[in-house]
């Protein structure tokens, strides 16, 4: 049977930053999961719920939120295909944040538990290559920290407009100038920590200056190295240092 | 739930042409207030001038202003 795209996907990034024999790799292609769709805006996992599968992002987006009693929430991380959202989940099941499908239509495959600590315990670079995944994860995360607690808003606007273009690119889901981007924009406003109307009051400013075109899902981005210049974007922190790719 | 949109009239004039989902026009109005007051703040960050009758309009789906929140009434200052 051949194996999904999904998966072939997610290996194909794993391979980016980890070093895995083709019967390693064989071994991740063979798990097999429960593909679902998810309606617009639902939680996935909700916080503190004990989850027993991984997501995996088939297609559309999804992301990671803390919320507030009042409901308020912030995004601290967006997944696109590809991605394995919540691979940590294995280690830690029960967390206080929780996943949610961004606007446009989300297709994840449940991956359970079970099968990906059989894996990791028959190969031990497997488990090198999720924990890498996991530091990746983390360093997309320490910069999202800088950028909401530090970047100006437009700024952190621009370079969250890199980093999901950067990414999106190294996907093969269009480029780095010219991808969709499925959220709302009251999403979008809970990823950067600012409210709707004055991220798009940012926007429009960028706009002017021929630097971000936001037209519904649609976003080009005109001079991609004058937006990166604007948000002090440096895309080191999604590569890591490949040097690390196999531990002898 | 119904759509509202929240238009921006400040140094630029902002459409909120996408709206977003409110339980009621009260909802609306305090995230009016809520919008009005992160756009002033980032103008006191960068020392730009705050203009009090700078302001957001809530509009429905066709267009008809339904509530007007000026800056002025989102912030209060002592002497």
């Amino acid at each position: 049977m051949p194996s999904h795209p999904a998966f072939e996907l997610f290996v194909r990034k794993l391979c980016e930053r980890s070093r895995l024999t083709d019967e390693e790799r064989r071994a991740i292609l063979a798990i097999d999961g429960q593909e679902v769709e998810i309606p617009p805006h639902r939680d996935i996992v909700r916080p503190g719920e004990v989850t027993e599968f991984s997501c995996l992002v088939v297609s559309g987006m999804a992301a990671r939120f803390g919320q507030l009693p009042d409901g308020t929430r912030q995004i601290t991380a967006v997944y696109i295909p590809g991605d394995m959202c919540d691979l940590y989940s294995l280690m830690l099941p029960k967390v206080e944040w929780a996943l949610q499908a961004l606007s446009s239509r989300l297709t994840i495959i449940k991956v359970p538990h079970r099968q990906l600590l059989e894996l990791v315990r028959a190969y031990p670079a497997v488990a090198e290559a999720f924990w890498r995944d996991c530091v990746a994860d983390a360093s997309i995360l320490s910069q999202w920290v800088v950028n909401v607690g530090r970047r100006d808003a437009r700024m952190r606007t621009a370079h969250l407009f890199c980093e999901i273009g950067l990414r999106m690119e190294k996907a093969g889901l269009g480029s780095r100038t010219a991808f969709q981007l499925s959220a709302i924009q009251s999403q979008l406003a809970d990823a950067l920590g600012m409210t709707p109307v004055h991220m798009n009051r940012v926007i429009r400013a960028l706009r002017q200056d021929n630097l971000l075109l936001v037209q519904g899902r649609d976003v080009q981005v005109p001079d991609w190295d004058a937006l990166a210049a604007v948000g002090g974007f440096d895309g080191a922190y999604l590569e890591l240092d490949d040097r690390w790719r196999r531990v002898e | 739930m119904t759509v509202y949109h929240l238009n921006l009239f400040n140094d630029d004039d902002v459409w909120d042409e996408e709206g977003q989902d409110f339980a009621d026009l009260d909802a609306a109005e305090r995230e009016a207030v809520r919008n009005a007051r992160d756009v002033i703040a980032e103008h006191v960050r960068h020392g730009m001038p705050i203009d009090l009758n700078h302001r957001l309009e809530i509009v429905d789906g066709d267009g008809t202003i339904l509530k007007v929140v000026r800056f002025g009434d989102c912030v209060y200052f002592k002497h």
